[in-house]
């Protein structure tokens, strides 16, 4: 089993890097999306309601999770005016457990980093980011009066036609703010997963290339956000690790949102082949979750890190446990202690944001962003 | 191929440990594991209720 998850994952990565994902992949993979759509539709609509307790699903109630790019100018403004929203109400978390906590927003990103290291490469790895997701959109909801529904962002589509230009990060009003300002030295070209000084995985490292930000994000609508918790083993251009100065990374640690949007990430790992060959060569739920989240050891950094991980968007770091404490969505590790352990360090492959069946939703994304 | 319902509420529905990596090693996750989010919110929900998007407080789909 686990050599044919790495032949798969060479398989994958192989094609990705020498067969430039074709548009008739992109339609393939919307045909899956659509065959998904109308096949769920028809079983609402049949009888068949699907219900626990009081709660019922039908055609009546159903939300429709819609790409990123599709939304109007004033859909894009409303979610971002929830988020914000979210950022400035105060958090439940109560600071003995987490000091840095300081907004609902921060209440997720304080689960997620406390929960890390069971919910990701685990069997509730996928149900745990679709409920976190929902909840969070729930919150958007009914803490902020966000009367639409969850975004996502697809990365077959930036990859090929650019993360930079594009609507989720294009640094407009009506995007969730785009590059970090320049600030790689010379000595920084490439972000090193796993490969720093006391790396313990004893797994080659992953070589993935820097873009040309690294700094504060400089514009759009989350230029003054502060990031509050975190790093949480951060592998910066370079080779070192940015962990937070006391040590917890659930401690307050004040700083700007920073970014490096790179292009090569996306387009060579979350693809539209990328994408088709997760969804139709997956053997089982094992290899589908494997494949998704990178399996360790292949250089294969997965679907959902590459845009998700901050690495890739997130600038110098490319924080694989953290994520979530963007807007963009949100969503660590450590050996638990739960509210209170320390990041044990331990280098991983990079994880991130859940999915759903394919696409990755922006709350998904959540997972990925970072610090 | 899996049957919807088999993909979803089988034994073959979910895969793996409760810990990352099996490390520490642990037994593995079942469809009655539940699932909290602390401060976050939300009740506390078995895995089983989070298997469909259109199930258990789910109601949404992707287009």
């Amino acid at each position: 089993m686990r050599f044919s998850r790495v032949a798969l994952s060479a398989l994958l990565t192989s094609q990705t890097a020498f067969g430039a994902p074709t548009l008739d992949d992109e339609v393939a993979v919307a045909d899956l999306a659509k065959q998904a759509y109308d096949k769920t539709r028809a079983e609402l609509t049949s009888t068949l309601k699907r219900s626990l307790g009081d709660e019922t699903c039908s055609l009546r109630n159903l939300r429709v999770r819609r790409e990123w790019g599709t939304l109007s100018k004033k859909q894009r403004k409303d979610y971002i005016k929830a988020v914000k929203c979210l950022q400035e109400k105060p958090a439940l978390t109560p600071s003995t457990l987490a000091s840095g906590a300081k907004s609902r927003f921060d209440d997720f990103v304080a689960t997620h980093i406390n929960q890390t290291m069971t919910i990701h490469y685990t069997a509730n790895f996928l149900s745990w980011h679709r409920y976190y997701t929902y909840l969070y959109e729930e919150a958007l909801r009914e803490e902020c009066g966000f009367t639409g529904d969850q975004p996502y962002w697809d990365w077959a589509k930036t990859a090929r036609n650019g993360v930079l230009s594009s609507p989720m990060f294009d640094g407009s009003e009506t995007s969730m703010s785009g590059d970090g300002a320049s600030t790689h030295t010379e000595n920084q070209t490439q972000i090193i997963l796993g490969g720093s000084a006391g790396s313990t995985s004893g797994l080659p490292p992953v070589y993935l290339p820097v873009g040309n930000g690294g700094g504060c994000v400089q514009s759009g609508p989350f230029k003054d956000l502060s990031v509050n918790l975190g790093p949480v083993g951060l592998d910066i251009p370079g080779g070192a690790v940015g962990t937070p100065p006391s040590g917890n990374p659930l401690d307050y640690n004040p700083r700007c949102l920073k970014r490096d949007l790179t292009e090569e990430i996306n387009k060579q790992f979350a693809n539209a082949t990328s994408v088709l060959d997760l969804i139709l060569n997956s053997g089982d739920i094992d290899d589908f979750q494997m494949t998704m989240q990178g399996v360790p050891g292949t250089g294969n950094v997965s679907i959902r890190s590459q845009p998700a991980c901050e690495q890739t968007y997130n600038n110098k770091k490319a924080n694989t446990l953290i994520s979530d404490r963007r807007p963009r969505w949100r969503p660590l590790h450590s050996r638990r202690r739960p509210w209170q352990r320390r990041l044990h360090q331990p280098r991983r492959p990079c994880f991130l944001p859940p999915p759903r069946q394919h696409r990755p939703s922006v709350v998904d994304l959540a997972d990925a962003v970072s610090a | 191929m899996l049957s919807p319902r088999e993909r979803q509420f089988s034994d073959k529905a979910i895969a793996g440990t409760r810990t990352f990596l099996n490390d520490p090693p642990s037994a593995n996750g079942t469809l009655d594991d539940t699932i909290a989010f602390d401060y976050a919110t939300g009740p506390p929900r078995p895995i089983r209720d989070l298997m469909s998007t259109v199930g258990g407080p789910f109601c949404y789909i992707y287009l």
